[in-house]
């Protein structure tokens, strides 16, 4: 519980001043879904959802849209993520690819409710042109952060 | 692995019909502001430790003893950018920071506008759709909603929401903001909207108003919210013929880079008489 708060807030102040200023070329990295997906690996369906939907709520909350909905997005992110078999754990490329797909499926998602609540600022040109990019950042980071975050979660909550 | 229990299916349903009621009631009340309360309160938490990161992350030398004395109008500048650095709270700025902070001051000089220098100290998370900025002045430093925001290269956007210590900053580029806008010289009026990285998208109010690639432009007088008038917005880099003849549609590529955002001044009182084309800088000598 601590655990996940702190690593949540550590990756909405990484993410804002760290990563976003950087404007990386061919898309964004997202530390939040990266740290949601790792937490969600390590401590199961449950424990993703809960911990998605927190984040997702302070990621709205720092941000200009309407607020839940990153939430809506993050904490469906963090449950499917905590139904991959346990078998992820001694597996590299399992949670590499489920890194990978929650980045897609997260800015997708988050896409679809910008049109649904018809915002000017959805651009599906940069939503798809970013993915690349945006996928290839997260596995990156997620290659540090998934063994780091499931390190941390065995130590802190057996 | 253990199956996910109905319990556990029932707490996602629930949490999913908690967050799509926060959308609906966030976007129903978009400026009754159902979560302004929330938001300053992540705001307030997030901050020092965003201000801490950004500081860390532009590594910033004490500027030992200026080198050569220059002319009178360097001096002034000197002691001018000195009291605006006092201000920004940091005694500590690299070069970059320092010519920055000079431009500003230029740039607040020559229009004569009264400003509160300080920081970007974060950007919007969901970054690349959504242009929105963090700075290290609030309330306390006499920031109010609405206010606009510059650098020493021109428009850079309008305080959003204003904490005790941050404001949150929707940049000119937002594909929400819309800035009133003139062309220099000819006067005419115009709106400019923001279109992400892509140049803004000039629409000029008169069909039959006459604009050409280069023209530049200041904020002008027209829009839904007012900019504090003559600031620089950028140049016109490609008209597109009208097919409809309603309105004529320019690009323009602002003075901004909105992608090294660092040093911003808030407008705290705007020019007493509109300074009209003044500010911009003198127009590069046509070479060939």
């Amino acid at each position: 519980m601590l655990l996940a708060g702190l690593l949540v807030v550590t990756a909405a102040v990484v993410q804002t001043s760290a990563l976003a200023p950087l404007h990386l070329p061919y898309g964004q990295p997202d530390l939040i879904v990266v740290v949601v997906v790792a937490l969600a690996l390590a401590a199961g369906s449950r424990a993703g959802m809960w911990v998605g939907f927190a984040a997702g709520l302070l990621a709205d909350l720092l941000s200009d849209h309407p607020a839940g909905m990153l939430a809506l997005v993050l904490c469906l992110v963090g449950y499917t993520a905590g139904l991959v078999p346990e078998a992820a754990d001694h597996s590299v490329l399992l949670p590499l690819t489920v890194v990978a797909a929650a980045t897609v499926a997260a800015a997708v998602a988050f896409a679809v409710l910008l049109a649904i609540l018809g915002s000017p600022r959805l651009d599906w040109r940069v939503v798809l042109g970013s993915l690349p990019g945006g996928v290839a950042y997260d596995v990156l980071l997620a290659a540090f952060v998934v063994p780091t975050v499931a390190a941390l979660h065995r130590r802190l909550a057996p | 692995m253990p199956r996910p229990t109905s319990r556990r299916r029932l707490a996602l349903v629930v949490l999913v019909l908690i967050s799509v009621t926060f959308v609906t009631l966030d976007y129903r009340m978009r400026d009754g502001s159902a979560f302004s309360g929330l938001r300053s309160v992540a705001g307030a938490v997030i901050e020092p430790m965003q201000r801490a990161v950004s500081r860390a992350l532009s590594p910033v030398h004490r500027l030992i003893g200026d080198d050569e004395s220059g002319s009178q109008r360097e001096r002034q500048l000197r002691r001018d950018s000195e009291a605006l650095r006092r201000q920004l709270g940091s005694a500590t700025l690299d070069r970059a920071g320092i010519a920055q902070l000079r431009g500003l001051n230029l740039l607040a000089g020559a229009g004569g506008y009264r400003i509160v220098p300080g920081r970007v100290i974060a950007l919007g998370p969901s970054a690349d759709l959504e242009w929105t900025a963090t700075i290290d002045l609030g309330t306390r430093d006499g920031v109010r909603q609405g206010m606009t925001v510059i650098n020493g290269d021109g428009l850079v956007g309008r305080v959003k929401r204003a904490a005790d210590h941050s404001s949150v900053v929707l940049l000119t580029i937002d594909p929400l903001s819309a800035a009133g806008a003139r062309l220099e010289g000819s006067g005419q009026l115009g709106l400019c909207s923001g279109e992400g990285l892509h140049p803004l998208r000039l629409q000029l109010l008169d069909p039959n108003a006459r604009v050409s690639v280069g023209d530049r432009l200041v904020t002008g007088p027209y829009g839904q919210t007012t900019y504090a008038a003559g600031l620089p917005i950028g140049t016109v880099s490609k008209v597109t013929p009208s097919s409809s003849a309603l309105v004529r549609i320019a690009q323009v590529r602002p003075f901004v880079r909105f992608t090294a955002l660092d040093i911003i001044g808030v407008v705290l009182v705007a020019a007493r008489t509109d300074p009209r084309d003044s500010v911009l800088p003198p127009k590069p000598a046509k070479s060939k």
